[in-house]
């Protein structure tokens, strides 16, 4: 038997070298793990992208992808007006408060949640939001409406 | 035979560097991408001065490279030796071709010919045959050193010992410039696993090749002449490595595939390597008796001392050679070129200070230690790496993001890596079916469609506003006041913005110029051919001749192909592309302004300057240089000179009266990278800091109160032209998700939303894809050429964070990815 250290013939070492390549072939490449990023389904993407417009299913549906996509803006849109539908305004106006922390360039989310706090009483915090809707969206009338329902309601 | 080798070498180099030059121009023909980014804009003056006097240039060449055969033509054709008469001939044979080809290149200049998209076989692969030819020459002189009996094969310890060596001291000298000049960023990975993997790395790619030279020495050793075999054995391996340099790492970025890019390959391949040969073995005519064929090619024969003081030259030369390329290298191709040729001298330089272990005799030890050492450490070290950081209680360690930061930080470990690894997101049918889709947008010839948004109708609008469309190339959103308050060096742009709709969430669909421009002034998606029918499907420029503007342009990838009959002035075309100057073009414009009469018809102005660009920027430093808030030095400082220009050109048109009777357009093309996780430039990326873009408006007086819009929507560069069909009274019809929308609708109306809908954004240059999703806050991206995938969420300001594509975000995003090309393709083949 050749010991370890003993001369090695040409021939063997191209056979040598060739069962290195083999080895190195069967072993690599190297997989690269995937680390998790934080639970999301195709359900939940998807589900944002079609706009559900209300419903028990469509409710239960969104409340599962928020909880589960909590940074999905448009989620949060969708579940607050479902949850305006089904005359739960406080709900409505918690999503969207998280919704505009996220995104705070999003005017119709101001608006939204402007109109629940007018019909809540809180004009002056309602007048802050609508005058950032009319910020992002300068001379839009609707706005201008409502800032100035809200300024008229802030004076009373 | 060389006469003075000093002489010899120099005039040989810089012949084969005419040569080699005129073979780079014709290759960059071969490629209608390449010819059209970096030849036709005139980028590169010394490139158009070579090609206008090459014939000048090959006559010198071919003077130069025959002069260095004069002492074998001297020493006369009636030689006892055979092979010395055949040299004699053929050297005969040379002068007399190519000095009739200099002649006849005198009166037929070529070159200045070639253009875009045809193959020239005098130029490519015939450019380098004299390389070819004078190869041969040295090789028949040369002969008797390779067939000296008794010569040996590479001795096996000595292979070893230089694979080792060499890999250890590219990686030391990588990690010490890594460490000096790139920021520290790998997400959770700590300097030691990251050193400690990339050594592993390096390591392995020695050893392979240290196993090939060991199969090409075993079977040299079952010659009769081994020295010869070798010797011949390695020049076709290096000829092949050479070839597949070229072919897999060069190319692919340039778009240049197909029988012709295999030919140049090869032919470049084959050329240089013998080139390198012959001139080795014609200026070392004292060869030690135990050089092996390896020897002949690659060692230092100088003494050890001096290969140390030369190894550290080496890498010093390459470290400050990385840090010019890097600015201006889209493609990593600069980069991959230096590492590798640093690498081979490198160990050009060990294996001559390992002449003591050139001694007989193979183990299996040193067979198959270091070859099993190295495949362990490859797939342990960062096993072990994960491990500890978990243990430690770390977390979001990925892999893929330490190997990425090889990619910028050490291209060789880079490479390997790559070469090394495999990505789990790289789904092999997504990909070929990614590949399939590129490959028919790239096939197709497209047909003209219908890009204009409205029907123009024969009479001028009642109100034309003087249209300022401003598109700085590469100018970065984040890089102005209004969009981030860190910046101070753009007080007049502020100051303008103040009073202007300022979109905050504006992008480019296309990374780069190429197709970013045209995109803009068709208003909708382009192809990468979209040159052959751009006079049919540009939709700006039909609405500025129906208004009857007095139209003023400086543009270097559009205006070529306006139409014959608009009218129009081009400002400043001396300047080549390069140099293109927003400050010299607004004082031309003045001018131009100044010549107008109060009756005559309102200016339409459109510059696309480069101040900003990286060819422009990268004179200016790196990270070390930049300010102190965090900008980038060399750019900063350049835009804060146009926004002195820019607010010297509002008070200008204040001070005529004209300001409010102007629509004042700011906005860049693309982004770039200017050193951010370690990337410069902008042609391959689609990274967020390329495809966010500035786009601030200010509308006239009159038209300020009868417009809303949306500034946190997601706005695109096609918006631009139906946004002023809107403006100038066009009833604009909505095309479909493959054009831009008017960014301004009247005030009972609300802008429709980008919410709901993905969008496809590409590279113009670069097989790199990507979505937009969520008006614009969740970007995913897709290199097809790296098999790599990224996703941002771009919320934070100012350009969001990288998250990891889950699964259902990486479904969603290829299918969009694949149905938007499929749309495009639908759009200009409707068959």
């Amino acid at each position: 038997m050749r010991g370890p250290g003993a001369p090695v013939s040409p021939h063997l070492r191209v056979v040598a070298v060739i069962a290195m390549f083999v080895a190195a072939w069967l072993s690599l490449p190297v997989r690269i793990e995937r680390p998790s990023a934080g639970p999301s389904s195709e359900d939940c993407l998807t589900l944002a992208d079609r706009s559900p417009k209300g419903g028990a299913d469509d409710l239960g549906a969104l409340e599962r992808c928020a909880a589960l996509q909590p940074d999905d803006v448009e989620i949060l849109a969708d579940l607050g007006s479902v949850y305006e539908s089904a005359g739960r305004p406080r709900d409505a106006e918690a999503v969207y408060r998280r919704a505009l922390d996220r995104d705070s360039d999003y005017a119709d989310l101001h608006a939204r949640l402007g109109r629940l706090l007018l019909a809540r009483g809180e004009a002056a915090e309602a007048r802050r939001h609508a005058e950032r809707a009319l910020t992002l969206q300068p001379n839009r009338q609707a706005l201008e409406d409502l800032v100035a329902e809200a300024a008229h309601q802030a004076v009373r | 035979m060389t006469g003075r080798p000093i002489a010899f070498v120099t005039a040989r180099l810089g012949a084969a560097g005419v040569f080699l030059l005129t073979w780079a121009y014709g290759t960059t023909a071969l490629s209608p991408f390449a010819f059209d980014m970096f030849v036709k804009p005139r980028l590169f003056t010394w490139l158009e001065t070579f090609v206008s006097w090459h014939h000048l240039w090959f006559l010198a060449a071919a003077l130069a490279s025959s002069a260095t055969l004069v002492p074998l033509l001297a020493a006369g054709r009636h030689q006892a030796d055979a092979r010395l008469r055949l040299a004699w001939w053929a050297a005969v044979g040379y002068v007399a071709v190519i000095g009739a080809v200099s002649l006849w290149l005198l009166a037929n200049p070529r070159l200045a010919l070639v253009t875009s998209g045809r193959l020239d076989l005098l130029v490519v692969p015939g450019a380098l045959l004299p390389l070819v030819w004078l190869a041969a020459i040295d090789h028949l002189v040369g002969w008797p050193v390779l067939v000296r009996p008794a010569a040996p094969e590479t001795a096996q310890r000595r292979l070893v010992v230089t694979g080792l060596a060499t890999a250890g001291w590219l990686w030391f000298a990588h990690q010490v410039r890594s460490a000096i000049v790139t920021p520290g960023d790998a997400s959770a990975w700590s300097p030691m696993i990251g050193g400690a993997w990339a050594l592993a790395l390096d390591a392995a790619v020695f050893v392979a090749a240290v196993m090939i030279l060991t199969l090409v020495a075993a079977v040299a050793a079952c010659t009769r002449l081994p020295r010869a075999w070798e010797y011949t054995l390695v020049l076709l391996v290096g000829a092949a490595a050479a070839t597949a340099v070229v072919h897999r790492l060069v190319f692919p970025p340039l778009l240049f595939e197909g029988g012709a890019a295999a030919l140049s390959a090869v032919s470049l391949g084959v050329a240089t390597v013998l080139m390198v040969a012959g001139l080795r073995l014609r200026t070392s005519e004292e060869h030690r008796s135990d050089d092996s064929g390896l020897d002949l090619l690659l060692a230092y024969r100088g003494h050890p001392a001096t290969a140390g003081v030369l190894m550290v030259a080496v890498s010093v030369a390459a470290a400050f050679a990385l840090s010019m390329a890097e600015r201006i290298d889209w493609a990593t191709i600069l980069t991959t070129l230096i590492v590798l040729t640093e690498a081979v001298l490198v160990s050009a330089l060990v294996l001559g200070t390992t002449r003591p272990l050139q001694v007989p005799g193979w183990s299996m030890v040193w067979l198959l230690v270091p070859g099993t050492a190295v495949l362990l450490a490859v797939h342990a070290i960062p096993k072990i790496g994960l491990a500890s950081i978990e243990a430690t209680g770390g977390g979001g360690a990925d892999l893929s993001r330490l190997v990425d930061r090889y990619r910028v930080t050490d291209p060789l470990t880079g490479l390997a890596a790559a070469a090394l690894t495999a990505r789990p997101e790289a789904d092999p049918r997504f990909y070929r079916e990614l590949l399939d889709a590129e490959a028919r947008l790239s096939r197709l010839e497209p047909r003209p469609v219908a890009t204009q948004p409205a029907v123009l109708g024969n009479t001028v609008p009642g109100y034309r506003p003087y249209v300022f469309l401003f598109v700085i190339d590469s100018l970065r959103r984040d890089y102005l006041s209004p969009y981030n308050p860190k910046v101070s060096f753009t007080p007049a742009i502020d100051e303008w913005a103040r009073e202007a709709f300022v979109f905050r969430n504006a992008f480019t669909q296309y990374g780069g110029t190429w197709l970013s421009i045209p995109a803009i002034w068709t208003g909708g998606a382009v192809t990468r051919r979209w040159g052959a029918i751009f006079p049919e499907i540009n939709a700006l420029e039909p609405l500025i001749a129906n208004a009857g503007y007095d139209f003023v342009v400086n543009d270097y990838t559009v205006a070529e192909l306006f139409r014959p009959e608009t009218r129009r002035t081009f400002l400043d075309p001396s300047i080549p592309s390069v140099d293109t100057d927003l400050c010299r073009n607004l004082a031309s414009l003045q001018s131009h302004l100044g010549e107008g009469t109060a009756t005559g018809p309102p200016t339409f102005a459109y510059l696309a300057p480069m101040n900003v660009h990286i060819l422009n920027t990268r004179t200016g430093g790196g990270l070390s240089q930049a300010t102190d808030d965090g900008f980038y030095a060399s750019y900063a400082s350049r835009l804060r000179r146009i926004d002195a220009c820019f607010g010297a050109f509002v008070t200008n048109l204040k001070a005529r009266g004209l300001y409010d009777e102007s629509i004042i357009i700011l906005s860049s093309d693309h982004g770039d990278s200017l050193g951010d996780e370690g990337r410069w430039g902008h042609q391959f990326y689609l990274f967020p800091e390329d495809l966010r873009v500035p786009l601030i408006i200010s509308l006239p007086k009159t038209m300020r109160a009868t417009v809303t819009t949306d500034l946190g929507r997601l706005a695109f560069l096609t918006d631009i032209t139906p946004s002023l069909y809107a403006l100038l009274g066009h009833s604009v019809q909505e095309r479909g998700p493959d054009f831009g929308q008017p960014l301004f609708v009247p005030p009972t109306d609300a802008p429709a939303p980008r919410r709901r809908s993905d969008h496809l954004v590409m590279s113009s240059y670069g097989s790199s894809y990507g979505v937009l999703r969520r008006n614009g806050r969740v970007l995913y991206i897709v290199d097809l050429v790296n098999r790599r995938e990224e996703a941002f969420s771009l919320f934070r300001e100012p350009l969001g964070e990288r998250q990891p594509p889950d699964d259902a975000l990486r479904r969603l995003g290829q299918a969009a990815i694949l149905e938007g090309l499929r749309r495009v393709e639908r759009l200009y083949d409707p068959r």
